[in-house]
């Protein structure tokens, strides 16, 4: 069943930006303006979303000298199911990158590219997992089928030594390109980075949308 | 998945497998790992027959069960979920990774078609120990099929060891 930009119909992207930040997380409590940092927002517009999602008991607030703290309701009685969808849609970059975070030390960037990260999902489709870095595709098996698990929908990764990436850039390489030119959401590094990476040569990498 | 729910879904049927059998999957998997480690070819030649070594191998350890896989869903997805149930972790452990390359060789085929350097040969060094796990395996656990340990194999069969196929 095609279900498009499935979450898109349910409510604006900056509020799955903030439930996917803090329901998925739901031990760690953010101040505003350092979550608008994470998530790339400017601090007034994620006000508004934060004071509707407190309001309707699905944050809590605390106080703690200066700032406001903002976190999960555990006794939201719908935070399991909340957690549920966002973890299929808005979470999914938090659940990769705990999934692959034994490697990270080995991964010079990471991201979601192709209908997941164009936002044009449809409820069934794969994840596209574009890796740079000195890691073995068979090291990540055991970690992406578990995230798969959890996030259900499969994961398929490309990998890329850093030397190889670079080559196929200057190579022109149709696939590489078309991925670079594309949106993305990074699970490691940064649109900066992927640049470096690329040595120049890939133009204007896709722009960062989330992470 | 056991084999007990492979069987109810048609993923596999019981069949018997002799030693001929499993030499002539241990040549083609030899003559594929051989093709593999061909520098000349594209990495996507040499995935695809690093690919085709482990799923050989992959279809030994099932039949060495005495199992065979169905083509009823798809040949490849159920040879390597079939391989998730075979009595060893050392050989059912690489089923996740065979099934990620699967889905891979998918891509490759019908959508995006691109195998990096890495990716072949770190699925051709996986082949290598896979081959290595599953020839241990049977030695140790079905060895009137395998040429090397014949006449333990008569023996076993004398004193009523477990017959292959489970």
């Amino acid at each position: 069943m095609r279900t498009a930009k499935l979450l898109d119909a349910l409510m604006p992207r900056t509020r799955q930006q903030v439930l996917g930040a803090l329901l998925l997380r739901p031990d760690r409590g953010w101040f505003g303006r350092e979550l608008a940092r994470h998530l790339g927002l400017q601090p007034s517009s994620l006000q508004r979303e934060l004071a509707a999602l407190t309001e309707a008991g699905i944050l809590t607030q605390r106080r703690e000298g200066k700032q406001v703290y903002y976190q999960a309701d555990p006794s939201c009685p719908i935070l399991g199911e909340l957690q549920g969808l966002l973890l299929k849609t808005a979470g999914l970059v938090d659940v990769l990158r705990k999934h692959l975070k034994p490697l990270a030390p080995d991964i010079a960037c990471a991201f979601v590219y192709g209908s997941v990260a164009r936002a044009e999902e449809l409820s069934d489709s794969d994840v596209d997992l574009f890796l740079i870095g000195d890691v073995k595709p068979s090291a990540l098996a055991n970690g992406l089928e578990q995230a798969s698990q959890r996030l259900a929908r499969t994961v398929n990764p490309t990998v890329l030594s850093s030397q190889e990436f670079a080559r196929c850039v200057r190579a022109k390489d149709r696939f590489v390109l078309s991925v670079l030119e594309r949106p993305k959401l990074f699970v490691q590094g940064s649109s900066h980075e992927l640049d470096e990476l690329a040595g120049g040569a890939a133009g204007r990498p896709g722009r960062r949308r989330s992470s | 998945m056991s084999w007990t729910n492979l069987l109810a879904e048609r993923r596999v049927a019981r069949e018997g497998v002799d030693r001929a059998e499993i030499e002539r999957y241990l040549a083609l998997v030899a003559s594929r790992l051989a093709d593999a480690a061909l520098e000349g070819l594209s990495a996507d030649g040499r995935f695809t027959a690093a690919y085709d070594a482990a799923r050989t191998l992959a279809v030994i350890a099932i039949r060495a069960c005495g199992y065979r896989v169905l083509v009823h869903g798809g040949g490849h997805k159920n040879t390597f979920l079939a391989l998730r149930a075979v009595p060893d972790p050392r050989v059912a452990g690489e089923a996740a990774f065979l099934d990620q390359c699967r889905r891979k060789r998918n891509e490759a085929s019908y959508s995006s078609p691109h195998i990096s350097r890495v990716e072949a040969e770190d699925l051709l060094e996986k082949a290598r120990e896979f081959l290595l796990s599953v020839q241990d395996w049977l030695e140790r656990e079905h060895p009137e099929l395998t040429a090397r340990d014949r006449a333990d194999a008569a023996t076993k069969a004398e004193h009523g060891g477990r017959p292959a196929g489970v």
